[in-house]
């Protein structure tokens, strides 16, 4: 499939959204989906005995479809470990706060790397209008203005290190690391003549 | 500075500190080489608490409802503890209505023709369909406890007869949770369904001077969709949402002084990891009504079988009386299906008035000759007059929420998005005020059955001899009154004064807890709202009064 850089970038997989619906007439309020739930995502509507979901909180892990003795809550989409949870969280508040041109990415094509066949693939990824087929990040019609990797401690030397050094050459002006278990985020704005300027960083915790 | 202009109370180390770096530049105010993006990136930055899912909102009672609910517990009283605690207690009272029902269903074929003298057509009509309705004021479901329709298909489903759950046999149901659709309606569902048997019942003539048999098979009709909606469907999901009396009887015993099955103490329900009442547990079943004794406040989705005070391992369940309109005029969660629950019975009951009347009747006649019907009701007219029925008692509303709606601080509450629990402006004048008008709502349907039960009922009796053999030929008792017609007006008349007076006080109520809140004017609204209620008990009393009784 692939030949070194000549590479067609993969596809994106296909990931279908969480989506949590409660059946307003069935649930009775008595949160028994809300004491299996650890993401914390079900509480009750003031003044009702029914439960509501926060869909940016769920992980879709359907712990609480089994709990609910009415089959009141059923939830649809792929399951998401707290990697895709923080990217999907990610992903919701920048394509809201971006241009609407803009697109906002969690599975974007790959950047073209002399050692990774395939490319290098970031979590996330910001593109100034809109891309025509497939093709390298940083090579097709859309210039890239954000690249975010959601880091853990295995794949953060990985992230600090050679693929931000990818991202750079390529040509990516801004890289954000998110520490998916602290919450801390990283920013680093390329100067264009020099490595990557690490000069702001803060955390949200 | 993007980070200091975006951020600027976000905690952690200073930027420079934190990271050292190769050479230290001034941050740029855009992405370099690009155009400066109308929303700077750093806007997006994004708050901790949606990074990272901690734990959400802590659970809270809806609008702080005390934990110990109001009203007398009876299973306080030893007696009725230990009876309900007897699993064979609902059996004990189904079988003998499993019985008669079975009678009803032979007797209606086998006996005599005359409709005043058989047994089938003068126990459901002149005594079974008045009672049902003193019932339904008096203890909300107990009717639902006792009924030979879901009592059978329960046994089927479960295949036991009063043994709990997991001591013997095993049952034929499939068990499927009622699709989504029947169950997001609520009960407006059992209100057409309701509406479909009142015509049924009308155009074949079921309780008109009529054979018998018909009555027959509209109870063998019944008793055969409860029974496959049993086999296909979970727990109770027919009495919730298909029974044609399903709904008619939750919503006319929402006001009724028995409040069904509630916890004594709802901090213990919270706290329970198990939810034994809901689940069920060896021995015994978890709530086939769908109901919650932890956020049950009233008794409109208690069917009374009271698997709850037997399963519950805290002993937190009882079963609680209040004064009438109590757990009515309570100003909670009230459900928009619930309210169009109401307007739709009263369409069923105005189309039921206008039908004895012989220019509805021409009117019948005139739409049947034009969709070539023998004879009426017409289907069609049926559905309009309930349609129009349900836009005038609507129109006031309307009319109201456009005048006098003000919105409160903070706005309305949320509820959520549902068609059952959606908040809007017009929500808030008109489910309280369609609450409100049930008790008057349920006093109409008792008066329409008032003149068979005075007039008709002693005919059970000869018809019972004829069943049993004793009775030959013609019996004095057949032409006893209990009450004659003109008597039977004024009792009317005493029933809807009741009715309006229940209806006004509850409007008043509600009116002032619930609508005075989103209300320019809240007295208008008030004087208003009972004006009109005034005004529909007069209506009635007038027709009553006009039609000497209107035997239904």
């Amino acid at each position: 499939m692939t030949t070194g850089n000549q590479a067609v970038p993969r596809p994106p997989a296909e990931r279908v959204p969480v989506d949590v619906r409660i059946g307003a007439d069935r649930c009775v309020g008595c949160l028994a989906c809300a004491d299996v739930c650890k993401a914390g995502a079900l509480h009750l509507i003031p003044g009702v005995w029914a439960v509501e979901a926060d869909v940016a909180r769920c992980t879709a892990c359907r712990r609480c479809e089994a709990a609910c003795p009415f089959h009141a809550v059923a939830v649809t989409g792929t399951p998401r470990n707290k990697h895709q949870l923080v990217l999907d969280t990610l992903q919701g508040a920048l394509a809201s706060t971006c241009p609407p041109d803009w697109t906002v990415s969690t599975r974007p094509p790959g950047f073209r790397s002399p050692t990774e066949p395939d490319g290098v693939v970031p979590d996330l990824a910001v593109v100034r209008t809109a891309r025509r087929g497939p093709a390298w990040l940083g090579e097709g019609d859309g210039a890239v203005s954000l690249v975010v990797e959601v880091t853990s401690p295995t794949s953060r030397d990985a992230d600090a290190g050679p693929r931000r050094d990818t991202y750079w050459q390529c040509g990516v002006p801004a890289y954000w690391t998110v520490d998916q278990r602290t919450g801390a985020v990283e920013v680093q704005w390329s100067t264009g003549s020099a490595w990557f300027d690490r000069w702001a960083g803060f955390a949200f915790c | 500075m993007v980070t200091s202009a975006h951020v600027p109370q976000q905690a952690g180390p200073a930027p420079a500190a934190r990271h050292a770096s190769q050479g230290r530049h001034e941050p740029p105010d855009h992405l370099p080489g690009t155009p400066v993006p109308a929303v700077p990136l750093g806007s997006v930055l994004v708050p901790v608490s949606a990074l990272h899912p901690a734990p959400g909102p802590a659970p809270t009672d809806p609008d702080a409802v005390p934990d110990v609910p109001s009203g007398y517990d009876l299973t306080r009283l030893a007696p009725v503890a230990w009876w309900l605690r007897r699993r064979s207690w609902q059996f004990q009272l189904i079988v003998p209505n499993q019985i008669l029902f079975w009678v009803v269903i032979v007797v209606g074929f086998v006996g005599p023709e005359a409709f005043d003298d058989n047994f089938a057509t003068a126990i459901t009509w002149f005594v079974w369909f008045s009672l049902v309705f003193v019932l339904i004021l008096a203890t909300g479901r107990g009717w639902c406890a006792v009924c030979p329709f879901g009592g059978l298909a329960e046994w089927i489903q479960r295949g036991r007869l009063w043994h709990g759950r997991g001591t013997a046999g095993r049952g034929l149901g499939l068990g499927r949770p009622a699709p989504d659709w029947l169950a997001r309606g609520g009960y407006v569902t059992t209100a057409v369904m309701f509406g479909v048997l009142t015509w049924i019942e009308e155009y074949y003539k079921v309780s008109d001077d009529d054979w018998p048999g018909r009555t027959s098979w509209t109870v063998i009709g019944i008793i055969g969709f409860a029974l496959v909606a049993f086999l296909l469907l979970e727990r109770r999901a027919f009495c919730r949402y298909l029974c044609p009396l399903g709904g008619l009887i939750g919503v006319l015993g929402s006001g009724a002084p028995l409040t069904g099955f509630r916890a004594r103490d709802r901090s213990v329900c919270r706290a329970c990891t198990t939810k034994d009442c809901l689940r069920g547990r060896d021995g015994a079943y978890g709530c086939p009504w769908a109901t919650w004794p932890g956020g049950s406040e009233t008794g409109v989705n208690c069917g009374l079988c009271g698997e709850c005070f037997r399963s519950c391992r805290s002993d937190n369940v009882g079963l609680f009386v209040e004064p009438p309109l109590a757990a009515l005029t309570r100003s909670r969660g009230r459900r928009a299906d619930v309210a169009w629950t109401v307007a739709l019975l009263g369409g069923v009951m105005v189309h039921q008035h206008l039908h004895e009347t012989e220019w509805w009747e021409s009117l019948d006649t005139w739409a049947n000759d034009l969709v070539g019907m023998p004879h009426g009701p017409n289907p069609v007219l049926f559905v309009v007059l309930t349609a129009a029925y349900t836009a005038a008692l609507v129109a006031p509303v309307l009319l109201a929420r456009s005048l006098f709606y003000r919105r409160p601080p903070g706005g309305l509450p949320r509820r959520g998005t549902s068609f059952t629990y959606r908040s809007t402006p017009l929500r808030a004048f008109l489910l309280p005020a369609f609450a409100a008008a049930v008790p008057l709502l349920g006093c109409d349907y008792l008066c329409v059955e008032l003149l068979n039960l005075f007039q008709d009922s002693p005919k059970v009796l000869p018809a019972a001899g004829r069943v049993l053999g004793v009775v030959h030929g013609d019996s004095s008792l057949a032409s006893l009154e209990l009450l004659g017609a003109d008597a039977v007006v004024h009792v009317q008349w005493v029933v809807l004064a009741l009715g309006t007076l229940a209806s006004a006080l509850a409007y008043w109520r509600v009116s002032a807890a619930e609508i005075a809140p989103v209300a320019r004017a809240p007295r208008v609204v008030q004087v208003g709202g009972v004006a009109l209620i005034g005004l529909g008990g007069a209506l009635l009393v007038w027709y009553y009064t006009l039609t000497q009784g209107a035997a239904g």
